[in-house]
């Protein structure tokens, strides 16, 4: 029997109750990302005057998101400023989890990552909408077009605009998927070379060396990820709010 | 006119601060009082120890997080909980891969 290397990112039943309650490990890997957002609030250290080195760490990210937010949207963006916190925060706790050993990638559920992406689409065009009116379709037509190419354009920046809804999540779901999939398909050729004999031990080494150098990359990956997400994220928000 | 002179006037003699009678009368002194029995009132010596947290999550904060030289530990802690989870959630489908093995 082969192991499907697509079997880790399968949602399975953890605990259940007559048939009418249960938790998969979707929901308990989402609560457990939840308690690590939850848990900043104890690590800040406000009982006391100083900030302590877990403050440092989230500070920093506050700094991060804070100039990205700033340098995208400028100071009017600041009220979006929570939401991206937010977003950045789980998209990265999402991220570093499933890098641990028998853990879950929740981020390349690509149901749930879409969903979001979709969702935050629909906010950004809400707003959009309701601070310009009409005025919002202007984001259709490029500045200086000949109006000959006027119909064209708007048909093209219209599918532009509508594949962002699902370009945004997938863009981070399929990251995490290869990258998980890469690791799992790379191990198990590492795990079979070296149980075959003295010279597949040896050759073994060589997807050892790529399983550490890929499990490196993927933990930058992990941050990059959170970071293009909410840069990308911001960047739309800029247009919703200043069209052009 | 002569309260546009007044005015001008002010900003050359400067306000009465000090003055003899002012000086060692009784408002004032009754006023050092008062600040000095505040004073008194306050606690002395070292500042007591703060209250020992009593609940689990409490005791925990106060040995790892909430010191004067905070650890990483609470990160191991954390990923020894998640990897230990995670093998129990997997174990019988890990194990029904390895019997068809």
């Amino acid at each position: 029997m082969f192991l499907s290397p697509l079997d880790q990112f399968e949602i399975k039943p953890i605990f259940s109750y007559s048939d009418t309650f249960m938790l998969s490990n979707y929901s308990i890997y989402l609560f457990i990302i939840f308690t690590i957002m939850w848990s900043f609030k104890y690590l800040l250290n406000n009982g006391s005057l100083a900030p302590n080195r877990f403050s440092l760490v989230i500070f920093s990210i506050y700094d991060t998101v804070l100039n990205m937010v700033k340098s995208q949207m400028g100071n009017q963006g600041g009220i979006y400023f929570p939401l991206m916190f937010t977003l950045f925060n789980f998209i990265i706790m999402a991220n570093l989890v499933s890098m641990m050993p028998y853990s879950f990638a929740y981020s390349a559920q690509l149901v749930a990552i879409i969903f979001l992406s979709m969702m935050l689409w629909l906010g950004v065009t809400i707003t959009g909408l309701a601070k310009h009116g009409w005025g919002f379709f202007a984001l259709f037509v490029p500045t200086g077009t000949p109006l000959p190419l006027v119909p064209v354009l708007v048909m093209i920046e219209l599918l532009s605009y509508s594949s962002r809804a699902m370009s945004l999540g997938l863009r981070l779901s399929a990251n995490v998927l290869s990258g998980h999939l890469l690791m799992f398909m790379l191990g198990s050729l590492m795990l079979n070379l070296m149980s075959l004999s003295l010279v597949g031990f040896m050759g073994g080494f060589m997807p050892m060396a790529g399983v550490v150098m890929i499990t490196m990359l993927e933990f930058a990956m992990s941050m990059i990820q959170g970071y293009v997400f909410c840069m990308l994220l911001c960047g739309y928000m800029k247009d919703a709010l200043y069209l052009h | 006119m002569s309260f546009v002179i007044r005015r001008q006037l002010s900003t050359l003699i400067p306000p009465k601060i000090a003055s003899a009678s002012n000086i060692g009368s009784n408002p004032n002194a009754k006023r050092m009082a008062e600040l000095v029995s505040f004073y008194k009132k306050l606690p002395t010596g070292n500042a007591p120890a703060a209250a020992k947290p009593t609940g689990p999550i409490g005791r925990y904060l106060h040995k790892y997080v909430r010191t004067d030289k905070p650890s990483g530990k609470p990160l191991l802690h954390f990923a020894i909980a998640v990897i230990f989870f995670g093998y129990c959630a997997e174990y019988s489908h890990l194990k029904a891969h390895k019997d068809h093995h």
